[in-house]
């Protein structure tokens, strides 16, 4: 055990310096790599991933685990790009949406914290029954809209930045701002730390949780709305192919944190690097299903080494 | 002596009450009846709403389909005894199916395409078995990570998920779906045989009984002296073994080794064999039958929504909902036997 | 003399089967260090529970102050400072010290919002200096500190909701003899704020050194209150076990059955709480084993029945055997029944006959199926030996009562030939005729040759079962004596008490 823990000490600096040396070779081998707007490329595709993990890092700092936000996703682009089709106007669009994404995540923490199902059990069917919904709602083909409030987002910039890396910027600030530094962020903290110590502190445990799940709702609607301009239109099971990446992005931040513990900024600096990793290879010419292998192997990989430290929500109970 | 001085009642029964034990059958009776009434109502309304539900055609189809889903589901139920879960059989059948097509395709020898797939499934168990009991991780996750890692080797060898199509198939792989045994359909009788073994395996022999006794109380198994790590690690080993099964007898369905393919069967299974564990009468134990059953509800339901006319994603849309469903009714049956149990 | 500070007035607490608290008086006069003792199954854990919230008295009240309570509840803990330390950590491992102090107490900064993690700091830093007398660092993880650092941060911060009440449940169980004394520094210091503080122990020699009173509590009962310092270690154990009861004991009247022959030497056995014990075991001999709770009974047995790490040397029968985990000693013929038979030792939802054979399915197995016959003729023999009253041997366990549930624990051990059988507690919780059975059975496997190790914190069943009992204290093995030479005031005093040195 002296020697497990020896590790989790120097964990996070090995982590980074694996980080900083990948991307120091990928920097090396492919030309073009640190150009201005393949970077900005980059960090619009980490977006896709950054926003859902920083909501996925909250519900799980908070003790409980959430898998179906993939399949809400597609629920609240899909319907949204239909309300766009019928001529909707914005403004109510993005209230639906919003709705709605706070809808099933409320559904989702009912059965969690009131009826105390499983949440691994009890996300992964209600993913299931989104992912279905999505595309019988959509009939499975893609749906594209030029409307001009997407395009906008996808198209323009501000002070030479495109609008959805500010996006990714204003939701982290807001997302870090929640947990990290007002009370109500370190009461998440406390439940999922120790439940019982924070009951004996005087706080509404449940009342927490159910707010985790609503700030994850957020996450789903802002990115919902970075989906739906990025492909200009609603595309099936998009944010599916990404759950990988955001799952190693949140548990690539808990293994740089000093402490060991699930971070905003280390969510989406675990998206950051996935995606300049997925970038740099693709520039290298690496096909892209192996680089999905990689990212499966570094999900292991990052998971073993944050049960060295002893991740709770890691770890067998045994 | 002071004994002798204190008068003694024996206040305590010797059994708590027996209006539990009754009202427990009851709870049993209810649910269970309630979910095989609702499973008749569900096949007679599928009969009604298309005239070829009955077909003997359909029910040969949903016995094959039966013949894939059933042995993940048997898989999944290993996984549950071990009180853990098991999201890799759809990419293992994929895996084991690619393997062999790939195999054939490549011109080697059918038996050893077979066998390479078998340590194809092997290599999963391993994995999953160390990940789990001896790493320590949660299953979830473990297996979830594998899953991922499992769908993109499916991806990558076969550049982008094109098919390995077999033409023209090696006889012995259409048998393996077409042809049958003293009368008996080869997939049937693979499921009936896998159906005894397992149930021998955990009904009737003393690694069964240690496996059951890991799951419902690590502490006293390590007391009695089992080894609880190992039977864990062996409960996955063997639930990528049914589910490589599977996978076979899917590649000869479809004589072609596609990837993702395995997908849909994998929720099958999960539902199934979580179905066992709700109809269970021994405080629900996932159990061999009950997962066949739960696999035939699965595969009822996923034949009559086709005949319906209904596209795939309404199935999908179904089993989330009956998964949802299941889980609830549990919650429930765990809560009124709760109040009641010792 | 001071008033008053925590008044309970004829609280009684009943559970099924038993009286725990029987019109129990408790009253602590404000700013004085007052312990409460008792042995086993005296009520003070119930009593501290009541004025914890935890149980609801069936009666009584609960003063604080000149405040009449009819119970406590949270809020009512909250309102009038009650705070207690128990061993169990309730901090949270990745907050810092000033995060853990200043939790649900936050500082807020100039966007009201926000929280001032350095003020907050500031403050936990502040109140461990001044109050307590300790500088730690409020930036430091709670999982980097010592064991005596998490208490003192835990004090810290049951002091930022200034309590009137600080209750203390064996705090020193995990510490150094410096950690203690600086420990004892800190809690007058408290005292002298005006904290009334109620100190639970099993130590004698810490009560008198840091309490100002004693509370004494027997079979539920508030006994007395002594003042400390006009009393002694005897006075206060001859109260707690109420003068010498006639308990005949088993070796009265009988010729000694003992062999001399030994069956189990254990030598310098270490392991989690057990420091360095040796022992000999004969062979069909009942050996108790007494001592406080956390004296390291527990773990020695668990340590070497091999569900522990441990070192040190074990001889069977005189040749050294190695038992590295429980299969190596169910082998060798020896047998363990946990306490708690609801968890450790029996599957609750297997069958009587499935439990009965689990520890040894190979017999039962020839060629790898259970022969379910045989297990339940091996079951239904256990019933009629053991007198399990059941409608079968195909019962679920968990239907079965405590008594008949501890019987099928042991009778799992009984269907091969056992050389040492262990038990810890066996009787807990257990109604009075099953008790007598199984005292029955345990005297009778003892004469055909079995040598039975018991853990048992019941003077009584000491008497009547045991031919030696060996006393622990501390993790250190204090004395064993001749169960017809002792009486129940020796042992405590060996056990809690201040008498007696280490057996090596």
């Amino acid at each position: 055990m002296e020697n497990a823990l020896r590790i989790t000490k120097f964990k996070s600096y090995i982590t980074l310096g694996i980080f900083s040396s990948v991307i120091i070779y990928l920097i090396i081998v492919s030309p073009g790599f640190l150009r201005f707007d393949n970077l900005m490329n980059v960090i619009v595709s980490a977006t896709f991933v950054a926003i859902p993990a920083m909501g996925l890092g909250t519900i799980m700092l908070s003790g409980s685990f959430d898998l179906s936000f993939v399949g809400i996703i597609g629920v609240v682009s899909v319907t949204s790009i239909r309300m766009v089709h019928a001529e909707i106007p914005i403004p109510v669009v993005l209230i639906t949406a919003l709705a709605i994404a706070l809808g099933f995540e409320l559904a989702n923490a009912f059965l969690i914290i009131k009826l105390k199902i499983h949440p691994w059990l009890t996300t992964i069917s209600t993913m299931l029954a989104a992912l279905g919904l999505e595309k019988a709602i959509s009939k499975a083909y893609f749906l594209t809209t030029s409307h001009s409030f997407f395009q906008t987002i996808r198209f323009e910039s501000f002070l030479g930045v495109p609008l959805p890396v500010w996006i990714l910027g204003l939701s982290f600030l807001l997302m870090y701002l929640l947990v990290h530094k007002t009370a109500f962020g370190m009461h998440l903290y406390a439940v999922g730390g120790n439940e019982v110590a924070a009951r004996k502190a005087g706080l509404k445990v449940e009342r927490l949780r159910f707010s985790s799940f609503a700030a994850m709702g957020v996450c789903i609607w802002i990115v919902s709305l970075v989906y739906l301009s990025q492909l200009s239109g609603y595309t099936p099971e998009a944010a599916y192919t990404n759950l990988n990446e955001v799952i190693l992005s949140v548990f690539f931040g808990m293994s740089i944190s000093r402490k060991n513990v699930i971070t905003i900024p280390g969510a989406v600096v675990g998206a950051l690097f996935v995606a300049l990793l997925a970038n740099g290879l693709a520039l290298s010419g690496v096909s892209s299903y192996w680089i999905k292998l990689i990212e499966g192997c570094l999900v292991i990989v990052v998971v073993i080494t944050n049960a060295m430290g002893s991740g709770e929500i890691v770890q067998l109970e045994k | 002596m002071l004994w002798g001085v204190v008068k003694l009642s024996n206040s305590k029964s010797s059994v708590i009450s027996t209006s539990s034990t009754t009202s427990r059958k009851a709870i049993d009776f209810l649910v269970n009846g309630s979910i095989i009434i609702g499973f008749v109502g569900v096949v007679i309304f599928f009969a009604i709403t298309s005239s070829s539900f009955f077909k003997w055609d359909n029910i040969s189809d949903i016995l094959l389909r039966l013949s894939i889903t059933t042995p993940a589901a048997y898989g999944v139920m290993l996984a549950l005894v071990a009180k853990g879960i098991d999201l890799t059989p759809g990419t293992t059948m994929g895996l084991v199916g690619i393997t062999v097509a790939s195999g054939v395709a490549a011109g080697m020898n059918f038996g050893l395409s077979i066998l390479l797939a078998i340590l194809v499934g092997v290599a999963v168990g391993l994995v999953n078995a160390f990940l789990i009991a001896k790493a320590n991780l949660n299953p979830f996750i473990a297996t979830i990570s594998v899953l991922f890692i499992g769908n993109s080797i499916e991806k990558s060898v076969t550049r982008g998920g094109l098919p390995v199509y077999l033409y023209p198939a090696p006889p012995a792989l259409n048998q393996i779906y077409r042809g049958s045994t003293l009368g008996i359909p080869n997939p049937i009788l693979i499921l009936i045989i896998l159906t005894l073994l397992l149930y021998l395996f955990l009904e009737k022999s003393k690694y069964g009984r240690r496996l059951y006794a890991c799951g419902e109380s690590i502490k006293a198994s390590r007391a009695s002296g089992i080894p609880v790590r190992l039977y864990y690690g062996a409960a996955y080993f063997i639930s990528a073994l049914c589910a490589t099964i599977g996978g076979v007898i899917l590649c000869s369905q479809i004589r072609s080794g596609q990837p993702l393919v395995g997908h849909s069967y994998m929720w099958d299974a999960i539902g199934a064999a979580y179905l066992s564990t709700i109809m269970s009468r021994r405080n629900f134990r996932p159990n061999v039958f009950g997962t066949l059953f739960g696999a035939v509800v699965m595969a009822t339901v996923a034949n009559g929504l086709t005949l319906m006319g209904l596209a795939f994603y309404w199935k999908e849309f179904a089993k989330g909902l009956i998964i949802l469903i299941m889980l609830l009714v549990s919650v429930m049956k765990k809560r009124y036997e709760r109040s009641r149990l010792f | 003399m001071n008033e008053s500070l925590l008044n309970m007035k004829g609280i009684t607490k009943r559970f099924p089967g038993i009286l725990a608290l029987d019109s129990v008086d408790f009253d602590v006069p404000k700013g004085e260090i007052r312990a409460i003792v008792g042995k086993n199954g005296a009520g003070k854990s119930t009593l501290i529970k009541i004025l914890t919230g935890i149980y609801t008295p069936d009666s009584g009240s609960v003063e604080i102050e000149g405040k009449h309570f009819s119970h406590i509840t949270p809020d009512v803990m909250y309102s009038e400072g009650i705070q207690a330390i128990y061993q169990e950590n309730d901090l949270v491992s990745y907050f810092t010290v000033g995060e853990s102090i200043m939790l649900n107490n936050e500082s807020r900064g100039t966007v009201r919002a926000f929280i001032d993690r350095r003020d907050m700091n500031e403050k936990a830093h502040q109140l461990l200096l001044g109050k307590i007398g300790i500088d730690i660092d409020p930036r430091k993880l709670i999982r980097d500190l010592s064991v005596s650092e998490k208490q003192l941060v835990q004090i810290a911060k049951a002091l930022v909701r200034e309590p009137k009440i600080m209750i203390f449940d064996e705090p020193t169980a995990p510490l150094s003899a410096k950690e203690i004394d600086k420990l004892f520094e800190i809690i007058r210091g408290l005292r002298s704020h005006g904290i009334t503080i109620i100190y639970i122990s099993h130590r004698f020699e810490e009560i008198f050194e840091i309490a100002d009173s004693i509370t004494i509590m027997r079979d539920g009962k508030k006994i007395v209150d002594l003042n400390l310092k006009e009393t002694n270690e005897d006075e206060i154990i001859s109260h707690m076990t109420g003068g010498n009861m006639q308990v005949a004991s088993r070796s009265e009247g009988e010729k000694r059955r003992v062999s001399d022959e030994i069956t189990l030497e254990v030598e310098n056995l270490e392991s989690e709480r057990v420091n360095k014990i040796s022992f000999s075991l004969y062979k069909g001999e009942v050996l108790g084993l007494f001592g406080a709770e956390g004296a390291g009974q527990v773990e020695l047995v668990r340590a070497f029945y091999g569900l522990l790490p441990k070192r040190g040397k074990i001889k069977l029968n005189g040749k050294e055997t190695h038992i590295r985990k429980p299969t190596d000693a169910i082998r060798k013929g020896i047998g363990y029944v946990p306490r708690d038979r609801k968890e450790e030792s029996l599957v609750r939802t297997f069958t009587l006959a499935e439990n009965v054979t689990l520890s040894h399915l190979n017999a039962f197995s020839p060629g790898g199926f259970v022969n379910k016959k045989s297990e339940l003729e091996m079951a239904d023999q256990m019933i009629k030996d053991l007198a399990i009253s059941t409608r079968s041997a195909k019962t679920v366990v968990s239907f079965l009562s405590g008594g008949n549930q501890q019987k099928v624990a042991i009778a799992r051990w009984l269907a091969f030939p056992l050389k040492i059988l262990i038990l810890d507690y066996p009787t807990m919780g257990v109604d009075v005729q099953a008790k007598l059975e199984i005292y029955r059975l345990l005297k009778k496997i003892s004469s055909e040759g079995t040598s039975i190790i018991i853990i048992t914190p019941e003077y009584e069943e000491i008497k009547m079962l045991c031919d030696r009992v060996m006393i622990l204290k501390d993790g250190q093995h204090r004395a064993t004596l001749d169960v017809k030479d002792i009486d129940e005031d020796i042992l405590l005093k060996h056990a809690i008490g201040s008498s007696g040195s280490v057996v090596s």
